[in-house]
């Protein structure tokens, strides 16, 4: 007996089996309070079997809402750095555009300087 | 050296002396009209005088101002060519970051709602998890319940 005068009946399988006997012997003997016990103990058993069912729902759908947010996490991530290559794909592209017209404005700079020493070449005392 | 052309020499830069000073403190430079200017005036003098080597000066003046008019024109144009460089870089360093800013914009939406579904889910599992504890908390009851029982039956 438990201290607060109860005894323990068994629970799963063999306690819903055991329930179902004592019912039906209770009611055979017209005991109710066989019958009673069996009863409970079998609901019991039930209640247990649908607690371990909730507990495993509830676990796997806890894992499913922390895959949920560990994909959410990692998929701003991966955009974030997805925006971030780009910008710099962006940057590195006007900057070769740049670098390109730089270089053509260059060369015409240094097509007038020998424009220029070819004007001095042939007209030294006109030199500007 | 022949004293006639050192005479229409100098009279000619003695009556370009006062433009060029005029244009240097005015700040302007018209470029190569007046080394054009002598060119023409050293080719007549040279044709009415008939001296071949003013005509020869003449032709070469005139060859320097085509080459220094070459070289301005590459300059304006490398000058056009780097404003024209810049331009276009900041304007599309503008359309680059308006772009970026409707990305991120976008981004931080998708966040916001994808975090309000993953706590939508975290909400229903903590709901199966009351679920789980009631449940529990029943069976227990039941079992407390069929115990109680047989020990007021086996007293």
């Amino acid at each position: 007996m438990t201290p607060d005068n109860r005894e323990e009946v068994a629970g799963g399988v063999l306690g819903k089996v055991a329930g179902r006997l004592k019912e039906t012997a209770g009611e055979a003997l017209g005991r109710d309070d066989i019958a009673r016990e069996g009863r409970l103990q079998q609901a019991g058993a039930d209640a247990e079997r649908d607690a371990r069912r909730a507990g495993s729902d509830a676990r796997d759908e806890q894992a499913a809402a922390d895959v949920e947010t560990d994909r959410a996490a990692i998929e701003a991530e991966r955009a974030r750095l997805q925006a971030e290559a780009d910008a710099e794909r962006r940057e590195a592209q006007i900057g070769r555009q740049e670098d390109r017209g730089e270089a053509a404005a260059d060369r015409l700079e240094a097509q007038a300087r020998g424009a220029e020493r070819r004007a001095d070449a042939i007209d030294p005392e006109e030199q500007s | 050296m022949n004293p006639l052309r050192t005479v229409v020499g100098t009279s000619i830069k003695a009556a370009r002396l006062p433009l060029d000073i005029a244009g240097k403190l005015l700040g302007r430079s018209d470029g190569t009209a007046l080394d054009r200017a002598e060119a023409g005036a050293r080719e007549t003098a040279g044709a009415v005088l008939g001296d071949e080597q003013l005509q020869r000066d003449a032709a070469r003046r005139r060859t320097a101002a085509d080459q220094r008019d070459e070289a301005q024109e590459l300059k304006e144009q490398a000058k056009r060519t780097r404003q024209r460089t810049q331009q276009q870089a900041a304007r599309k360093r503008r359309q680059a970051d308006r772009a970026a800013a409707e990305r991120e914009e976008a981004l931080r939406a998708r966040e916001r709602a994808d975090r309000l579904e993953a706590l939508d889910e975290q909400a229903d599992a903590l709901e199966a998890q009351e679920d789980a504890l009631a449940a529990r908390d029943e069976a227990k009851r039941l079992k407390d319940a069929a115990g109680s029982v047989k020990a007021r039956r086996t007293s």
